[in-house]
Formats: structure tokens, C-alpha cells, sequence
């Protein structure tokens, strides 16, 4: 089937099967390989994007569901710099590395993060990043690293 | 079905007769359990292997709801709460734990992680019929009700009776799940508690949720639902009755006494199966632990998120 979508801010169109994955789409009929085909059961977290403003797990999200969506990869989060940008989530979360497995896993969950809310607490953070299982750096790393980033972003100052 | 064909209705009216003209079809809400199965058979990427799951005797149509607004509403109304059986867990979790029972609220924070609960339903959810469904043991508890649509007629069913067993709903064939109506109630304690680990044979995932009403140390009423998979959805009347009534702490002679009925209660759900008799042992010797733990410490609760 013909679809018509639009990724990481352009408009494109595809041919798919209807329940071809969105993971295979980007990876295979696209070449972003960003997202990484893991568990295939929205365990891992390695295939996050943001669809439709939502962050979802792209094995999971069947070609016939993206007609007239929008959808936010990893390469294209790289060219947002709105706080906290890529380069700032892998220097303070991932301790600079940026090739890991889950490094772009990690990148979309703590962006999608401060979309949500602007100065997340502790409880919030780690709910958010529940589904990500990275075993290089670790899940407390990561959330001292989410919490450094937090303590880091500027406050808007208070008018008099 | 190495070829899909899609089905997008507009409302519900066309979702129904699209439905019942397409037999077997698959009804597609968030999908994560079809897509399971799809990445589990490789049937996404046209490989003609083996169906798994829901595919397995389904024809090759497959009926999406992402259009039909009606199954995606949340209607606040003074006496109830209606839910859409297309809103998305995250979304209902959104609304927060006033709006939403509290019990509700825990229960479905605990399925998945927040990028499942952003595409599954909770439609989708009671119509797999897992007996361990954490939602389906907190709206067991809120006696919520549902609304099942066929083509010539509507039926509200209790969400009690709409499992008949692993894997078995109530709905005949081409009829669906519109609507999850839940009552609101004057509770001020309300309790939910998820243990063990889903599809483990030693560890079996175990699902409490309690609500209870009390006015100057006396329980006034309180209801308490179990569920699991090898033991089904459990809720004793006559444990509550007991209970109605009575100050708290309880007394000695109190606590025995319900120590003594709640293992009366308990040992009936051990038998249930003698297959599963074994696992069953450790999934009551948890309620009673959560139970008694719960009562022992209901005086000292509130709210309990």
C-alpha cells in the first residue's frame, strides 16, 4: 500500500505492506538506522521515536498506522537544539558515549521527558524511563545523569 | 495472510457493519498484542510462515478504530466515569488519580512501560482475556460495567462476567467492546497491589485491589478483588460482609477469625485446579500476606497510590 507521512519534518511516501513494522520501514526501506530492532515486544526500548507527539516503540507500529502522521527519529532529534539537545543528553547521560546499542534509545526517552515537563522530579524520571534497559551504562547512572540535567537547565527568572 | 487488506470505518455505525460483513476479522485498536504476533510469525515483512496468536484463525482483514471517535471518548459524569474502549492507557493514566479511581490509575500505571501504554487500549486489554490483566482486577473491583455492540442490539455486561475463562470473552461473534462504565464511590481508602512476574510458572503475576470506606475507625463497607491467571478473578461477598461493621484495629478474637475465613476463602482458590495447585499455593499465600497486611494496617491508610 501507498503512505503518504511525515518524518523527522519532511513529507514522504513509501510503499508497504500494512503490518510491515515501522522499525523494519526506517531501517530497511529508508536506511535510518537510528532506531534499533531489539526484543520486537516494546520491552527494550531501543526502537523508541516520537509518533504523532507521542513516544512509542516503532516495532510495534503497524505501516497502515502512519498515513497522515508524524514522525520524530533519532536522526531527526539531532537537529533539534531546544534543551536538553542530543549532544547534551549523551555528554551528561550516557557519559559521552554515544555508540551504544541504547544510546539513542536513552536520547529519545529523556527528550520526550522535557517535552512533557520542563524541570521533571525524581519519580517522574524514572516512570519515563522504565522501559529502557541499558546494561553499559546503567539505570542509576542514567537517572543521576537525567537529574544532573535537570538541575541544569536554566529557570526562567522571577520578575520582581 | 501474506495480504492485508485495512478497513478504516469513520464511526461506529460503519465499524459494525464493516465488521459483520468480514468475518473473522481482526479488530485493530492499539495493536500491541496483533503486532506481537506479527513480529513473532514475521508476518510483517510478507513472510508466509505459521500465524501466531490472534492471527492464527483470523481471515486477512483487519479493522482499525483509529477513526472511530465514539470508542475514543472519556465522558466525566456525576455518578460515573466512561471510558472508550480506544483511549489509550496512557491517556486514561493522563487524566490523573482524582478524575480516575485510584485503584484504576495504579493498576494500569503498572502495565508495560509509558511507550506501550501510549498504543495499548484498554478495550484491547480485557478483550485478550488475560485473567492476570492488572485493570481487570481494579475495575472488578469498582464493579464496572461494559457495553457490548452487535449489530442489531446493545447489552451491558459486568466486567466480572466477561471473561469466562483464559483467552474467552463474553462477545459473540462480530459484536464489540464500546464502553467500560465505572461507578464512582464514597471511598477513602483505596488499595491496589501487583506481585510476580507475568507468564513466570514459579512467580505467577498476582493482582489485589481493595477499596474500602471507614468513619471513625469502623469499616463501613469495603470491597476485595483478587485475580490471577491460574486462579481467575476472585471476589468473596461474604469475606466483605464480614468485615462491614467491624472497629478498627480489630480484635484479637476479630483478626483470628477473619485470618481463619480468609484461609477458608483462600484454600478454595488453591483447588480450584489441581494441575495448578502448586503454583496456586504461592499465589494465595501472597493474597493472604497482602490481605492481612492490608487490614493490619488499614487504620493507619488514607489514600494509597
Amino acid at each position: 500500500m501507498r503512505i503518504d507521512f511525515t518524518l523527522n519534518g519532511r513529507g514522504i511516501t513509501i510503499d508497504a505492506d500494512p503490518l510491515e513494522t515501522l522499525i523494519d520501514i526506517l531501517r530497511e526501506k529508508l536506511e535510518l538506522h537510528g532506531a534499533k530492532r531489539g526484543c520486537g515486544i516494546g520491552e527494550c526500548g531501543s526502537c523508541l521515536v516520537i509518533f504523532n507527539g507521542v513516544i512509542v516503540n516503532s516495532c510495534l507500529i503497524p505501516a497502515f498506522r502512519l498515513e497522515g502522521s508524524e514522525i520524530l527519529t533519532p536522526e531527526g532529534l539531532k537537529e533539534k537544539k531546544d534543551f536538553p539537545d542530543a549532544d547534551m543528553i549523551v555528554r551528561e547521560v550516557l557519559g559521552g558515549r554515544r555508540e551504544l546499542f541504547c544510546s539513542n534509545g536513552v536520547i529519545m526517552a529523556v527528550k520526550n521527558l522535557f517535552t512533557e515537563q520542563s524541570f521533571p522530579d525524581e519519580k517522574t524520571i524514572r516512570e519515563a524511563l522504565k522501559g529502557i534497559d541499558c546494561r553499559e551504562v546503567g539505570k542509576e547512572n542514567i537517572i543521576e545523569g537525567v537529574k544532573r540535567l535537570v538541575s541544569a537547565r536554566p529557570r526562567r527568572r522571577q520578575l520582581p | 495472510m501474506s495480504e492485508v487488506n485495512v478497513y478504516k470505518p469513520e464511526n461506529l455505525r460503519e465499524l459494525i457493519s464493516v465488521y459483520n460483513s468480514q468475518p473473522g476479522s481482526i479488530l485493530f485498536a492499539g495493536g500491541t498484542r496483533v503486532m506481537l504476533d506479527v513480529n513473532t510469525s514475521g508476518l510483517g515483512k510478507g513472510y508466509s510462515g505459521k500465524s501466531k496468536g490472534v492471527l492464527q484463525n483470523a481471515s486477512n482483514v483487519l479493522i482499525s478504530l483509529e477513526k472511530v471517535d465514539e470508542l475514543k471518548r472519556i465522558i466525566r459524569r456525576e455518578r460515573y466515569l466512561e471510558i472508550g474502549s480506544a483511549v489509550t492507557l496512557q491517556q486514561i493514566a493522563g487524566i490523573g488519580s482524582r478524575v480516575v479511581p485510584a485503584v484504576l490509575h495504579r493498576a494500569i500505571s503498572g502495565v508495560g512501560y509509558k511507550s506501550v501504554r501510549s498504543t495499548a487500549t484498554l478495550g484491547g486489554g480485557l478483550c485478550t482475556a488475560s485473567l492476570d490483566y492488572p485493570p481487570l482486577t481494579a475495575l472488578v473491583s469498582l464493579e464496572a460495567r461494559i457495553e457490548i455492540r452487535g449489530k442489531a442490539r446493545s447489552r451491558w455486561v459486568p466486567v466480572e462476567d466477561f471473561i469466562v475463562e483464559e483467552g474467552v470473552t463474553q462477545l459473540a461473534v462480530n459484536e464489540i467492546l464500546t464502553r467500560i462504565r465505572i461507578p464512582y464511590g464514597n471511598w477513602n481508602v483505596q488499595y491496589f497491589r501487583s506481585t510476580g512476574v507475568k507468564g513466570s510458572p514459579s512467580f505467577p503475576l498476582v493482582n489485589v485491589s481493595i477499596l474500602a470506606r471507614l468513619s471513625k475507625n469502623t469499616l463501613e463497607d469495603i470491597r476485595i478483588a483478587v485475580g490471577g491467571e491460574s486462579i481467575g478473578i476472585i471476589r468473596n461477598r461474604k469475606l466483605e460482609m464480614f468485615l462491614v461493621g467491624m472497629r478498627l484495629p480489630l480484635s484479637l478474637n476479630d483478626h483470628n477469625d477473619f485470618y481463619r475465613r480468609l484461609g477458608d476463602f483462600l484454600a478454595l482458590a488453591e483447588e480450584r485446579d489441581t494441575e495448578t495447585q502448586l503454583k496456586n499455593r504461592y499465589v494465595t499465600s501472597t493474597m493472604r500476606k497482602m490481605l492481612m497486611n492490608f487490614i493490619d494496617n488499614l487504620i493507619l491508610m488514607e489514600i494509597v497510590g
